[in-house]
């Protein structure tokens, strides 16, 4: 392990700062083999639901400039069948940081699954609420509304007292400071700046949505400078823990999510169409750093907010 | 499943609407079954998100691919030049299961007919005799339909528009053949999923178990997205990538 590599949010520490995202994963120990998963610094399960759900109808995905629109629409086995199948096998290296993502539209549903997985907190270091799927039926997200937020991470937080909870929250708000500071104050550990962006693609011969499920939630490269500017709006307000989230594709990347305030990143998209590229981003990483005159990622943490 | 660095061998264009791609793989350690298929970056700088193809033979450290022109990804494969370095992760997916049989019959619609094209290969090279049953829409789309004719013990060919021997769909032609009489231990089937559907049908009525290669839009390929969830017959949900592409027509 490269120490210089290392990295700490809220109390959680990751030997690299490279998390792989949400749907990109699996539910960890079932990920192939290519996508090498045990040399990240953490990952993170597909979201679970309370009930089983089936997604949105084909199509799911659609390629657009620089980006990805999915609409999946939290296809998963439901909290039952994963506490039976899934979370005693969750942790496949002792050094992967295993974060479990659960999200719904129904905060008593969301609470339930809470409580489900209550029992069971040594199969995971961490929760990932996620509050802001934009392919789901229901008129708003969770996280678009400060009340809303601050009620469920409260009662998260009282259902899973001792495991840091990270509020992964939608950028689609008038004020994510808000919102932000909502989830905090309720106890939050940390944010996850940001989910996709919801979007829309057009087939261009039927000039009809693309997506089996009209809208999508806009990924990839093309949502980088989106995450920066709110990594770094929040960072430079609230100086919280935060994980970023949206088109960090190779390792030039990660530093300037680093740089603006996050102190572990996700990969997503790249995830998906370079499986196993982790090896070489880990490696660059290291040597983009000392090349830069880092001895340590800790030094790089916030650095575009110094005079 | 590996990501390998491979390379145009040759390029040919073998209709008005299809070509030939043929792939170095010497540097990877595995070979691909009938069935499988790979996930190509387009190497255009404009398309990010690999895409699937059938392999459609696969030999000796080569790899041939049989692509029809439908977009912009497909018309930039067909503009490489030999020696173009590809970036591919293969072989992917499950293949053809190999039965013990005498007989089997192929019924392809379109494009479809490239994982076939391998199948026959190999069940040809184990003594089974292969009736293949090619419907398109017009006889130019019957792609390779001298290799095929070579290849197989029987063929029928079918189009919509009688520009070809027989005029109709190659589910029609199917069912034809199994109304006759004609006996066979196996079917396998690849074409658009209606088509597939009937197919399945058809093998019910008859009492023939067989096989489906689907198609699907992929992402990932390797069975973490999700976007290639399909629902079969039994309201369980499978990945086309990785469960896939091939399932039994009962599935269906």
């Amino acid at each position: 392990m490269n120490d210089s590599l290392t990295t700490e949010v809220a109390g959680v520490r990751l030997k690299n700062p490279f998390i792989a995202a949400s749907g990109t994963a699996g539910y960890i120990h079932d990920a192939p083999q290519i996508l090498s998963l045990p040399s990240f610094g953490g990952a993170v399960t597909k979201t679970l639901t309370l009930l089983p759900k089936e997604g949105n109808p084909q199509p799911r995905v659609w390629e657009t400039a620089s980006g990805i629109l999915n609409s999946i629409g939290l296809e998963n086995c439901g909290v039952d069948s994963f506490v039976k199948e899934h979370l005693p096998r969750l942790r496949i290296t002792a050094d992967l940081v295993v974060f479990v993502s659960v999200g719904g539209e129904d905060p008593n549903q969301l609470c339930t699954v809470l409580e489900r997985l209550a029992p069971y907190t040594q199969h995971f270091d961490s929760l990932e609420l996620n509050l802001s799927c934009p392919n789901i039926k229901s008129k708003s997200m969770i996280s678009q509304s400060p009340s809303r937020t601050e009620r469920v991470v409260q009662l998260a937080k009282s259902i899973l007292p001792k495991t840091p909870i990270f509020v992964k929250l939608t950028p689609r708000v008038s004020d994510i400071l808000k919102i932000s500071e909502a989830a905090l104050e309720a106890g939050a550990n940390g944010l996850v700046l940001t989910n996709t962006h919801p979007a829309l693609a057009l087939d261009r011969r039927t000039l009809k949505p693309a997506l089996g499920g009209v809208f999508g939630g806009l990924s990839g490269a093309a949502v980088k400078p989106l995450t920066l500017f709110t990594v770094f709006t929040v960072y430079q307000a609230l100086r919280c823990p935060i994980i970023a989230s949206g088109g960090v594709c190779d390792e030039s990347d990660a530093i300037e999510a680093l740089a603006a305030g996050a102190a572990a990143v996700q990969l997503g998209t790249a995830n998906l169409v370079n499986p196993g590229a982790i090896d070489e981003l880990v490696e660059n990483l290291k040597r983009n750093l000392a090349q830069r005159g880092f001895s340590s990622l800790k030094e790089l943490v916030g650095f575009a907010h110094q005079p | 499943m590996k990501r390998v660095k491979s390379k145009v061998l040759a390029n040919l264009r073998c209709a008005d609407d299809a070509f030939i791609l043929r792939l170095d793989v010497q540097n990877s350690a595995h070979s691909a079954m009938p069935g499988q298929f790979l996930m190509l970056h387009i190497p255009n700088g404009r398309t990010f998100l690999r895409r699937p193809f059938s392999i459609a033979d696969s030999e000796g450290g080569e790899i041939t691919l049989l692509i029809r022109e439908v977009g912009e990804g497909t018309r930039s494969l067909r503009a490489l030049k030999e020696n173009t370095p590809l970036d591919i992760i293969f072989p992917l997916g499950r293949g053809f299961s190999i039965p013990h049989a005498d007989k089997v019959l192929l019924v392809a619609g379109g494009i479809g007919v490239s994982p076939l094209i391998f199948l026959i290969k190999f069940l040809r090279a184990r003594g089974i005799s292969t009736t293949l049953v090619f419907g398109a829409d017009t006889a130019r789309h019957l792609y390779l339909s001298d290799h095929l004719e070579r290849l197989c013990n029987r063929t029928v060919f079918v189009t919509e528009d009688a520009s070809s021997t027989g005029r109709g769909t190659a589910v029609d032609a199917a069912a034809k053949l199994l109304e006759q009489g004609e006996r066979f231990d196996f079917l396998y089937t690849c074409g658009p999923t209606p088509m597939l559907r009937a197919v399945s049908e058809l093998a019910k009525k008859f009492h023939l178990e067989g096989e489906a290669s689907l198609e699907s839009r992929m992402l990932c390929g390797i069975g973490v997205c999700l976007a290639c969830s399909f629902k079969i017959e039994n309201g369980r949900r499978l990945k086309i990538c990785s469960e896939g592409p091939v399932l039994p027509l009962s599935a269906l």
